[in-house]
């Protein structure tokens, strides 16, 4: 997962950042001291636990109240929201960030990180402890019978075959680089997805895959990590990325957040990061006793009591997502509907022009939803108003076209009668051709409206919520379960909408036009 | 009056009309004859305003047309075509009175006038609330007949209007049109390739072929003075059933 955004990041980088250099000025200048912590997490367990370890702090101590945006979608987007003052903190990983701000250097020192990222008003913190970096799991008692415990120890056994994720065989520092590093070779090299690699070493169709130091679902699998010998992996340390402005309006919050750091062993993180990922316990549980294990919280601060009026994205009641996940299509398809049926007679009078609009708004939908996000973080920040923004532009082209089409496929002589009849032409467009050509236009609104109940799904990586904030956690923990529960309703919600248009068509659609 | 002066308009390089002058009197019922392709309904066109000539004039009542969108003479002019041209998406009540409420006349006024021409028409009020698909072909013919003269218009240009009926309707509607026509007095200008239509309701006819005007008068001179062969060819070209002479006796 983390690495498939760091390579989406390569991309998306230079763009962005130079779109919120704009931003992040006038997001400072205006910015009142907030009494009120953002704090931020990423779709995947790990992410969860620690920024409710950070959220739970924060309200422990007291200076401020904590509004919670979790499951936004990567370490780029996250950054980005950090950088424009969207979010305050969030816990990322050295490696991730060297990659984002000191290219040169994937192992750079925090202190080096520090100095990369205060020009943006960011602030690092120590390592939190633990190294979530790649590393090759094989099945622990072949471990033990072929006696590997170093991926060194990979070179005498070309008999092995390994199966490893896309992104892994693809990146340039992956696969083949550590073949190379170590000398080894294979007997069979597969792309695989993770959660089907587990599977397929478990059921001994492969020997060793690609993974996480602090993956959760390690000791499920009864997994074991090869040591890096040769130090080929860049190091990913968890550490507080936080605005600088925090820091100094909320000193004591700052002094509490620290003392996380160093609490963290890369066997702690796996366990706390398997409690919730085998549903053991509650990611607020998880938090809790965890903190008061170290005691960073008084043990009477029950979460229950405490974190109830905030729950997790994950956890939160399928009304509150299903309201959200309709705000966000309704409001877009307005929109879509709104600028979309002028914009489709526009272009059906000015076919030159209409041929480009249409070819315009057909390009806009091919740009992916996350590049489309990032693009808009900088302008409207994260949250709702981006994603409707994004719906809308997904939305535009099947609407410009169908009323354009349905505009194109009138019968001539109807509308030169109507010419001949005395209508100017706003008259004829309002009382004849829109009414005649009602029937394509609702059908072009009927696919924008189930487009974007799909489509809204992607509102959960940038924090606007919905039906998508179950289907990025459960994709984040592997858990088909969540999954569906943001997918049924998904699916659901285009049925109801296909219905609900079949009903309005028989409104819009005038009597004469449907024997 | 309607009078054309030299009149040309070519589509895409192709000549349509070809130096057409024709003299068009006030209060007649004046035929454009001719085959598909001889320039008829563009002649037509032209007159309303919505198509502009290459070259020559146009004058209604001795003012020169403009071309307009709207048409310019929309207030002044009736207009009817081939399966009437009724909108669908509304009732027949509402196309009838489409253009006065445009002009936004009073409904009380509106509701008069619809009784006044459907009585005229001989239609049954009670069609006026149902929408183009539901009426017979007859039906909504005689429905574009009530729009074309909803606003009492000194002109009414009529493209074909029988042309898809079938001959007892078609006969029944040749009889209301030439009784309203009289009796309101207009200037029709009436559009078909039916050597009988233009014979019976033609108080001139003239002959299009091919963008040109080979004759123009009563249909009595086309018959007896044939000005061009192609105009004898024409007329006899719709070749009568012998057979039924018997039925006549």
């Amino acid at each position: 997962m983390r690495r498939l955004w760091r390579n989406l990041s390569m991309a998306l980088l230079s763009l962005c950042s130079s779109l919120l250099a704009v931003r992040t000025f006038a997001a400072d200048s205006q910015r009142v001291a907030p009494s009120k912590i953002r704090v931020a997490s990423k779709p995947f367990t790990e992410s969860y636990i620690l920024s409710e370890m950070v959220a739970q702090l924060i309200e422990a101590t007291g200076e401020a109240t904590v509004e919670r945006k979790y499951g936004l979608g990567g370490p780029v987007l996250v950054v980005d929201a950090l950088k424009s003052g969207d979010i305050d903190v969030d816990v990322n990983y050295t490696g991730s960030l060297a990659h984002l701000f000191v290219k040169e250097n994937p192992n750079a020192s925090i202190a080096e990180l520090r100095s990369a990222l205060a020009p943006f008003g960011i602030t690092l913190g120590e390592s939190l402890g633990f190294n979530n970096t790649y590393a090759i799991a094989v099945r622990r008692e072949m471990a033990q019978t072929l006696s590997l415990s170093t991926v060194s120890d990979l070179g005498a056994h070309g008999e092995l075959r390994g199966a490893f994720t896309p992104d892994f065989l693809n990146y340039e520092d992956g696969f083949y680089k550590l073949e190379e590093v170590y000398g080894i070779k294979l007997r069979s090299v597969k792309p695989m997805q993770h959660s089907l690699a587990y599977e397929a070493l478990k059921s001994r169709e492969i020997d060793l895959t690609d993974a996480y130091t602090t993956d959760g679902l390690l000791p499920q699998f009864a997994l074991t990590l090869l040591k890096d010998d040769r130090e080929f992996f860049p190091k990913y340390y968890g550490v507080l990325t936080i605005r600088a402005s925090i820091v100094k309006n909320f000193p004591r919050t700052w002094a509490a957040l620290r003392g996380l750091e160093g609490k963290f062993s890369d066997e702690r993180m796996t366990q706390l990061n398997a409690q919730v990922d085998n549903h053991r316990a509650s990611i607020e549980e998880t938090a809790h006793a965890f903190l008061v294990t170290n005691k960073l919280l008084a043990d009477e601060k029950k979460p229950g009591a405490q974190t109830a009026k905030y729950k997790l994205r994950i956890d939160e009641g399928l009304w509150v997502a299903t309201l959200e996940h309709l705000r966000l299509v309704l409001l877009s398809l307005f929109l879509s509907t709104l600028f979309g049926i002028p914009l489709g007679v526009i272009a059906f009078h000015y076919r030159r022009f209409g041929q480009l609009l249409i070819a315009a708004t057909g390009l806009l939908q091919t740009i992916p939803s996350l590049a489309l996000l990032c693009f808009l973080i900088p302008l409207l920040g994260i949250g709702a108003l981006p994603t409707v923004f994004a719906l809308f532009i997904y939305g535009l082209l099947p609407i410009v076209q169908s009323t354009s089409s349905g505009l194109l496929s009138l019968d001539p002589k109807l509308v030169e009668t109507a010419k001949i009849l005395g209508l100017n032409r706003l008259q004829r467009l309002w009382l004849i051709e829109l009414p005649l050509a009602s029937i394509n236009i609702m059908a072009g609104v009927k696919t924008t409206a189930v487009i974007n109940v799909a489509t809204a799904t992607i509102a959960a990586l940038i924090g606007a919520g919905g039906y998508g904030g179950y289907i990025t956690s459960g994709l984040a923990m592997n858990d088909v379960s969540v999954i569906l529960k943001g997918a049924i309703p998904t699916a659901l919600m285009a049925v109801g909408f296909q219905g609900l248009f079949e009903l309005l068509s028989s409104l819009v659609v005038p009597r004469g036009l449907r024997q | 009056m309607i009078a054309l002066d030299e009149v040309s308009k070519h589509f895409r390089g192709k000549p349509v009309l070809s130096s057409v002058s024709l003299q068009l009197e006030a209060e007649r019922t004046h035929v454009l004859l001719g085959s598909s392709g001889s320039g008829k309904t563009t002649l037509l066109r032209l007159i309303a305003g919505t198509l502009a000539p290459d070259a020559g004039t146009i004058t209604v009542d001795g003012v020169a047309v403009q071309v307009a969108d709207p048409c310019p003479l929309a207030d002044r002019l009736g207009y009817m075509t081939q399966e009437g041209g009724l909108f669908p998406h509304l009732t027949a009540g509402q196309n009838a009175a489409l253009l006065a409420r445009v002009r936004r006349k009073s409904e009380a006024e509106i509701r008069q006038r619809l009784d006044e021409l459907v009585a005229l028409v001989g239609l049954d009020a009670s069609l006026l609330s149902r929408y183009p698909g539901q009426l017979s072909g007859g039906q909504r013919q005689r429905i574009a007949l009530v729009r074309a003269l909803f606003l009492q218009p000194k002109y009414v240009l009529l493209d074909e209007p029988l042309g898809a009926l079938d001959p007892i309707i078609r006969r029944e509607l040749q009889h209301t049109l030439t009784t309203i026509f009289s009796s309101l007095r207009t200037t029709v200008i009436l559009v078909t390739h039916d050597v009988g239509e233009a014979a019976f309701f033609g108080d001139t006819v003239t002959l299009l072929h091919e963008g040109r005007v080979l004759q123009h008068g009563p249909f009595e001179a086309l018959v007896r003075n044939p000005q061009h062969p192609y105009v004898s060819e024409f007329l006899l070209a719709q070749r009568p059933v012998p057979q039924l002479e018997v039925l006549r006796s």
